[in-house]
């Protein structure tokens, strides 16, 4: 009880009695109300440091900001009404495709849930595609751990699953050039730790391995182990070679609520229908704890960091970096919580900068700011000079779902018997999620009384085949493909090299997409230069005929992200174009071109001095 | 796989493209022309509003009316078309280029000693202007909405803020009216209008859609579909005012950032753009840098006249039949800080009998101003200009007779009249 007098006395101080600590089975828990998040965050951070509990739950109330609620999807049915799978997974990211690969390995029936309209929607599909080798985490904890195995697991996988993945290494400097000299003597760190073939490199090596580097960094480490990858091929990849081998995808599902007894969970209610799993798999991200909390199982708390990054053009940047370039400690004020920024060549030949990191509390607020921006900008041109705003082809921003111990948690729940946590995924989670996916099965398995009593599944392919690109071809298979099938040769995204048959391919996969962004993220029309100004209707009306979907019913990405409205008037009412407002046809003559004039200059100087509120009046 | 020879290649089936064609077919080269469009015609086929031809045909056409006709004189050329053909790659190989092009067919290798590039404009987007917010659905591209409503007929909106007031934005605003959706306001970041003035009374005003100067667009908001935008005065230098935001209720934000010229197998070839105009620099015979690779149109520079589209292809289709491998002696034409741009920016010293048509961009707006050629300090031609306005281009024709070296100097000035 003694730890939880003193932070209490420690919480009273700085937060003025707020907030109190106290022990509920076995977990620390805090409660109180806080204006900031800032603060929650600080409470949290000072409960966590030292606690010898091995649970923590924040319970603080954020008064000042209110929370956004949940994005629902719009569907309501019974499609899963009286499902009964051997495993339930809840979450269709990167951890949770990983884990339902897995099991398809074995004789289980699997159901993968996931609340978007597509898989790789949050975290998974929005971060730098990094596949570490493990800098900066500690030895002994779970991400370190994780991190390594599944860094391990990478090159075998990716072949596996055809999906493009680069070994292409990793520079680390010190953002704080003072350190230089002690890099060398990490060297035996890194061996300590395991992590093979890092290497010292002097300014002129650097040079010459990355030309584009900034010319004032004297030092730098590389990493042979990291790699990059494509975070929602990599997702979108094991999803499709798990339902390939039998498991069950269910797109726009949320879990509305949990019903659990004598500690097992009993069935779990979607907007979708009432599903009873033998096993629940909790792989939501960052509403993870929302999850536990449903089942009755909450030992953890979730802490949103959210991060921006850039895309850069591939023309522009060429040459500029090759691999993976991090900075280590840019965004440290505590040395606990340093960050690292980097500038990475994607496996598609765009440079991905950033990120930049803060904390948060809404879960799903991806909107970007131009300060996030300028910050990432800066950040990375202290990398590599030459970087400029001009070259930004794009830019989004994620959150991961970390926890205040800033580790993974992988185990089985504490009060249910039937529920397996994945939880508190934060970087590396990327890298993790081949061996956390092996981690959780394992612990399936152990559920269901070990390997030998489920069985394996004969049946497993470890193959999956990669959607056709034809623009990596050679010219006469590229011929014989148009001649199969002509839609390959025609183009119709000129910036990646896309053909309609490609697009067509993607909407009749085995995971299904039906949108716009599902299709660009599938085969990347519209993610060039020109940002699908082109392209888009284009894809729009391939899926409207494909999928037999007026166009107005077409989505961008989730529902209600339709683009269109219906027929325009002229077509509704079989009119004939109209051009002209009150005045008749041609004007031409001077007389009348000169009081135009005259009457445009009034209004526009009528116009710049009226206030914005006038427009909606009337709405 | 076919392989075949052609004499001129035209990339590009636009007003540019086509005039191209019909030039160099006129003047008796065998002519490929490659559109990657179903239809010919380029962006003028979803430009139904009557704003072509005021100088070519003395009448206002519609755009595909305009396209029309050059599609109609084309048929009674040789010209071989492609459509849906997509032009991959081109390498140079000695003195011949080798292009791979792509269509429903196969794979299709062609050689030519001479290419016009024609491949027109993009629009810049949203993520280039650094509008912040989620990415919801409702973000549309001038172009890309015209595309929606006029080849698709579809609505893409109900209630509309447009962002930029050049003339593609005024004229949707207009199309956008008139089927069925509220366009709720005009905002432009500069202090004057980015179209013709024209249009700021036959679509904005006479529709009654405000238009507000000194503005931007900073946010988007929703996630889903767009919900409300925010609204931002900016200072002189075009930074939003904080403390100005305005939040507005919308569903749709279309955006007119203007255009640049797409000439990516311009760009694959090495062939040197010009900072200015954005597309590949070249001589007084629209040929780039590289021998033998014409440009013409919105790829060379953005043009807001068809008409002056339709002219440089010719041009440029009329040089390049008539290309032969001989040297080139270049002297650059330099501007006075009066003008924003040029185009051609070399004359070709030794083809001076070839008249030079030049189109330049004027930085601010000037009355009764008078452009003057200067080579070696003589001047050789002035033409008077009674308005210059800056997004608008003007045309300048005219010959040097005189001889010129290659350390001669050209320039053109502004006077004021």
């Amino acid at each position: 009880m003694s730890f939880i007098r003193t932070l209490n006395k420690k919480l009273n101080k700085v937060l003025h009695g707020q907030v109190s600590a106290d022990e509920d089975g076995g977990c620390l828990v805090l409660s109180g109300a806080l204006e900031r998040w800032s603060d929650v965050v600080l409470a949290c951070k000072m409960a966590v440091e030292k606690s010898p509990y091995s649970g923590f739950i924040n319970n603080i109330e954020c008064v000042g900001e209110k929370q956004v609620p949940i994005r629902k999807p719009k569907v309501e049915d019974s499609a899963l009404e009286w499902e009964e799978p051997d495993v339930l997974i809840i979450g269709g990211g990167v951890i949770g495709c990983a884990i339902a690969r897995e099991l398809t390995k074995y004789k289980l029936s699997v159901l993968i849930v996931e609340k978007e309209h597509d898989v790789a929607m949050q975290a998974s599909g929005r971060n730098l595609g990094v596949v570490q080798s493990g800098v900066g985490l500690k030895k002994g904890s779970m991400r370190y751990k994780f991190c390594r195995q599944g860094n391990a697991m990478y090159a075998n996988l990716c072949s596996e699953l055809e999906v493009d993945f680069m070994h292409s290494g990793q520079y680390v400097y010190l953002a704080k050039r003072l350190w230089d000299s002690f890099l060398s003597f990490t060297l035996i760190y890194w061996k300590w730790l395991g992590i093979k073939g890092v290497k010292k490199l002097g300014r002129d090596e650097l040079a010459k391995y990355e030309p584009g580097i900034n010319k004032n960094i004297g030092a730098a480490l590389r990493f042979p182990a990291s790699g990059v990858v494509h975070p929602f091929d990599l997702t979108i990849a094991l999803a499709e070679n798990a339902v390939q081998n039998g498991a069950v995808l269910s797109l726009n599902t949320l879990v509305t609520s949990i019903s659990s007894s004598d500690g097992v969970i009993k069935s779990v209610d979607t907007n979708r229908g009432t599903i009873k799993p033998k096993v629940v798999v909790n792989a939501a991200g960052v509403f993870s704890e929302s999850i536990a909390a449903m089942a009755g199982d909450r030992f953890f708390s979730i802490r949103p960091v959210k991060g921006t990054a850039a895309v850069l053009d591939r023309k522009a940047t060429s040459g500029l970096i090759q691999t993976v370039i991090t900075s280590r400690g840019l965004f440290s004020k505590k040395k606990k919580h340093c960050r690292d920024a980097s500038v990475v060549r994607s496996v598609y030949g765009s440079v991905l900068i950033g990120p930049d990191t803060f904390e948060t509390m809404h879960k799903e607020d991806y909107t970007t700011t131009p300060q996030n921006l300028k910050d990432v900008v800066e950040t990375a041109k202290r990398t590599v000079p030459e970087i400029d705003e001009g070259m930004i082809i794009t830019y989004f921003s994620g959150i991961q779902a970390a926890t205040f111990e800033d580790d993974f948690i992988i185990e089985k729940g504490r009060y249910i018997s039937n529920i397996i946590h994945a939880a508190g995924i934060q970087t590396p989670g990327l890298t993790a999620a081949p061996a956390i996916g092996v981690e959780v099965a394992k612990l399936v398995l152990d559920s269901f009384g070990g390997e030998s009593t489920v069985g394996l599944n004969n049946e497993f392919d470890p193959v999956r085949i990669a959607p056709t690109r034809p623009s990596q071809m050679d010219v006469s298979a590229r011929a014989a493909l148009i001649e199969s099938n002509p839609d390959y040769g025609i183009i119709i995204c000129r910036c990646e090299e896309i053909s309609k048959g490609e697009v067509i391919a993607a909407l009749r996969r085995n995971v299904r997409c039906d949108s716009i962004d599902g299709v660009k993220r599938r085969v990347r029309p519209g993610m060039g230069c020109c940002h699908g100004s082109y392209c888009t209707p284009l894809v729009l009306d391939i899926i409207s005929s494909d999928k037999r979907l007026a166009p107005h019913n077409v989505r961008k990405s989730g529902s209600g992200s339709e683009k269109l409205y219906g027929l325009s008037k002229t077509i509704l009412q079989n009119k004939e174009l109209s051009f002209f407002g009150e005045f008749g046809k041609n004007r031409t003559d001077p007389e009348t071109a000169k009081r135009l004039q005259a009457r445009a200059i009034a209004m526009m100087t009528a116009h710049s001095d009226r206030k914005d509120t006038d427009i909606n009046a009337d709405e | 796989m076919l392989m075949s020879k052609v004499g001129v290649v035209v990339i590009g089936g636009g007003p540019a493209g086509l005039s191209a064609a019909i030039a160099a077919s006129y003047d008796g080269a065998s002519v490929l022309l490659v559109e990657r469009d179903a239809r010919l015609g380029g962006t003028l086929k979803q430009c139904v509003h009557n704003d072509f031809g005021v100088l070519r045909y003395d009448e206002r056409l519609a755009g595909p009316e305009y396209a029309f006709r050059d599609i109609s004189t084309l048929d009674q050329t040789n010209t071989f078309v492609l459509l849906q053909t997509t032009v991959t790659r081109i390498v140079s190989i000695g003195n011949t280029f080798q292009l791979t092009m792509l269509n429903r067919h196969g794979v299709m290798n062609v050689e030519s000693k001479c290419i016009v590039i024609a491949t027109g404009a993009k629009e810049r987007s949203a993520r280039q202007l650094s509008i912040h917010g989620a990415r919801p659905s409702g973000v549309f591209t001038a172009g890309s909405a015209q595309y929606y409503m006029n080849i698709m007929g579809q609505l893409p909106s109900k209630y509309c803020i447009i962002l930029g007031s050049d003339n593609i934005s005024m004229i949707m605003a207009r199309r956008l009216s008139l089927e069925g959706a509220r366009v709720l306001g005009v905002y432009e970041p500069k202090e004057y209008p980015q179209g013709a003035l024209k249009n700021v009374v036959e679509c904005l005003s006479d529709f009654n859609i405000p238009l507000h100067f000194q503005h931007t667009i900073t946010h988007v908001g929703g996630t889903q579909r767009l919900n409300s935008v925010v609204i931002s005065r900016v200072d002189k230098n075009l930074n939003p005012i904080r403390g100005s935001e305005n939040q507005v209720k919308c569903d749709t934000l279309l955006i007119s950032a203007g255009f640049v010229p797409e000439a990516p197998l311009a760009e694959s070839l090495g062939i040197p753009f010009s900072n200015e105009t954005l597309g590949p620099l070249c001589d007084h015979n629209y040929m780039t840098l590289l021998d033998g690779v014409y440009v013409c149109g919105n790829a060379m520079h953005i043009s807001d006249k068809v008409d002056y589209t339709s002219e440089s292809g010719e041009i440029a289709g009329r040089n390049a039949a008539r290309y032969m491998e001989r040297d080139r002696r270049l002297v650059s034409i330099t501007t006075s800080k009066d003008f924003l741009y040029c185009a051609p920016q070399y004359i070709n010293i030794d083809m001076l009998h070839n008249e030079t048509v030049l189109y330049f961009k004027p930085k601010e707006a000037r009355e009764n101003a008078v452009v003057k050629v200067y080579a070696d300090g003589f001047e050789v031609f002035s033409q008077e200009y009674p308005t210059l306005r800056p997004p608008e281009v003007q045309k300048l024709a005219f010959n040097i007779t005189s001889a010129l070296n290659p350390d001669s100097k050209v320039d053109l000035r502004m006077e004021i009249g």
